[in-house]
């Protein structure tokens, strides 16, 4: 046992030195080849724990920068680390993307980590199931590798709890952090009560206004000063699930930061809780909440 | 053998964790909520006043009503469904009702001019029923504890001969008969059914499966028998939101 624990390490740390070795640049196809091996080790580890259930097939991805890959990685920490939590294993520390122009080294740097993860759970498990290493392929771009990370965080709910409105309502919570870091930057008041819902929100509703933010998001950033705005996924919201929402909320998050380090905001937003019992029109009611503050910081921007 | 047994061990953790996490404390407190004097009250007066709603309201025939109820069918339903499934819907089993169906359908759905998902909000048809009658005296407490303490989906009051007397958000759910098809086979039909020989506070739960009057959105159902005394009097249900 300690001779593969040692292995591992000899390849979570000697494997990105390798490849630097080759031209001394980590690209967006080195971080691919990785995230290769992470679909790969979550494929291992589906079948020794008897995972049936067909996971989502993500749409091919364009516009992504590594500070969405990064955002998406993350997502995915986030969920090794609740399959950890519900297997008895110390979980991994998920952490948030950092306040700077985000490489691919950084995102290569964070998808070791995301293996070497999955392969300790593996450890743990006592599962000796050996995956065939991932071949390098070159020019693939930030979107392939968003891509791959979102293809592996579906394959990766068959193994958790499904996410739950906790976890959309404190990735609203992490949104309107960064917001209120934004807003006091751009000298903008927001609202801080959500409105009154009537009536009962599902789903669909949420993603719909997930989708709204998103959009105002885009419009908020062409208007700030060398910002290129986000281009907005083509999110179905046919038989959208709960996954889907939180991906959406990720995607919100990782806008932020860019937003952040666009107006050179240090400030990091602090960790949140999970609360507990949250009711799908909560979450809707917060997710309408920052649809109102973009748009007030839109308009607020508009005048400057 | 080893992978069998991981395999196991890894499940049995799993659907514990899944089905704490679907269930959260619920049993309890629809166990409590069903055993209020208010809810036995509801569920007797529903159930008696239901076979009586066409006569109180002297309809003869439902065949106006029912173009009321289809074009609904056909026209705000499909709309949803299409938005949320991705096609339009096949409504023939639906359309299968009985006149009795069709007469609540029209007073409370297709002349409920609230949106969809907000058909929660009309307490009062104001037409010569009892059924009405007690619809304004129980919906507000019914609808306070479905939809503003626990965020359910919706709840369903059901007669012991499987009708669905009453709900929060009248889906087009509501009113129908729950023997017959389309919705004998459906997770609230089987709700019902399993609940049949329930005892006092037993709870049971169906499987998380796509529901056809809720946009085929995943949903979970929870029974308990509601008793007079020692008399079973009818089944409470409750529809967890769909995440």
């Amino acid at each position: 046992m300690k001779i593969v624990k040692f292995i591992y390490i000899i390849l979570i740390f000697l494997l990105p030195m390798a490849i630097m070795a080759d031209d001394g640049k980590i690209t967006s196809s080195h971080v691919y080849q990785a995230t290769e091996n992470i679909i790969s080790e979550i494929e291992v580890l589906r079948e020794a724990i008897g995972v049936d259930d067909e996971p989502n097939e993500p749409e091919a991805q364009r516009g992504k920068s590594p500070i969405h890959v990064y955002g998406k990685g993350l997502e995915l920490l986030e969920k090794i680390s609740k399959a950890q939590r519900k297997l008895g294993m110390t979980p991994a520390d998920v952490g948030e993307i950092p306040l700077r122009d985000i490489e691919p080294s950084d995102v290569f740097e964070l998808v070791s980590t995301i293996l070497s993860q999955l392969r300790n759970m593996k450890e743990q498990l006592v599962i000796s199931d050996k995956i065939e290493e991932a071949k390098f392929v070159g020019a693939k771009m930030p979107s392939d590798v968003y891509e791959n990370l979102w293809l592996a965080s579906y394959m990766l709910d068959g193994l958790i709890p499904p996410i739950n409105p906790e976890d959309v309502y404190r990735n609203i919570q992490y949104i309107h952090a960064e917001m209120r870091l934004i807003a006091t930057k751009l000298d903008v008041s927001l609202d801080l009560e959500p409105p009154e819902i009537k009536g009962r929100k599902r789903l669909k509703n949420i993603g719909q206004q997930a989708l709204f933010a998103l959009y105002k998001v885009s419009e908020l950033e062409k208007r700030l000063p060398g910002m290129p705005a986000a281009s907005v996924p083509e999110v179905i919201l046919v038989r959208i699930r709960s996954s889907d929402i939180y991906d959406l909320t990720n995607m919100l998050i990782a806008e932020m930061v860019r937003i952040k380090v666009n107006l050179k905001i240090d400030l990091p937003r602090g960790d949140q809780p999970i609360p507990n019992d949250v009711k799908t029109n909560e979450v809707f009611a917060q997710m309408h909440l920052v649809v109102k503050n973009l748009e007030k910081m839109i308009k607020t921007v508009a005048k400057k | 053998m080893k992978k069998f047994i991981l395999g196991l061990l890894i499940g049995i953790i799993s659907s514990l964790s899944q089905s704490v996490l679907a269930n959260k404390n619920y049993d309890d407190i629809i166990k409590v909520f069903s055993q209020k004097t208010e809810v036995i009250v509801a569920m007797k007066e529903f159930s008696e006043n239901f076979g009586q709603f066409r006569s109180d309201n002297n309809l003869k025939s439902v065949d106006e009503l029912k173009k009321s109820v289809f074009a609904f069918y056909d026209g705000d339903f499909a709309k949803e469904y299409k938005i949320t499934v991705g096609k339009m819907p096949d409504l023939t089993a639906e359309k299968s009702v009985d006149d009795d169906t069709i007469a609540l359908q029209y007073y409370y759905i297709s002349n409920n001019t609230a949106k969809i998902g907000e058909k929660n909000n009309f307490v009062d048809a104001k037409d010569k029923s009892k059924w009405t009658k007690s619809h304004v005296k129980y919906h507000g407490l019914l609808e306070k504890f479905t939809n503003d303490e626990n965020g359910f989906h919706d709840l369903f009051l059901i007669d012991l001969s499987g009708r669905v007397v009453y709900s929060v958000f009248k889906e087009i759910d509501f009113a129908t008969s729950l023997i017959d098809e389309p919705y004998a086979s459906s997770g609230l039909g089987t709700t019902f059914t399993d609940m049949k020989d329930a005892a006092v506070g037993e709870i049971k739960t169906s499987k998380n499966t796509p529901y056809f009057p809720s946009y085929e959105d995943n949903a979970q159902f929870i029974g308990t028998a509601i008793f007079e005394g020692d008399k079973k009097i009818g089944i409470m249900v409750i529809q967890l939101p769909s995440w």
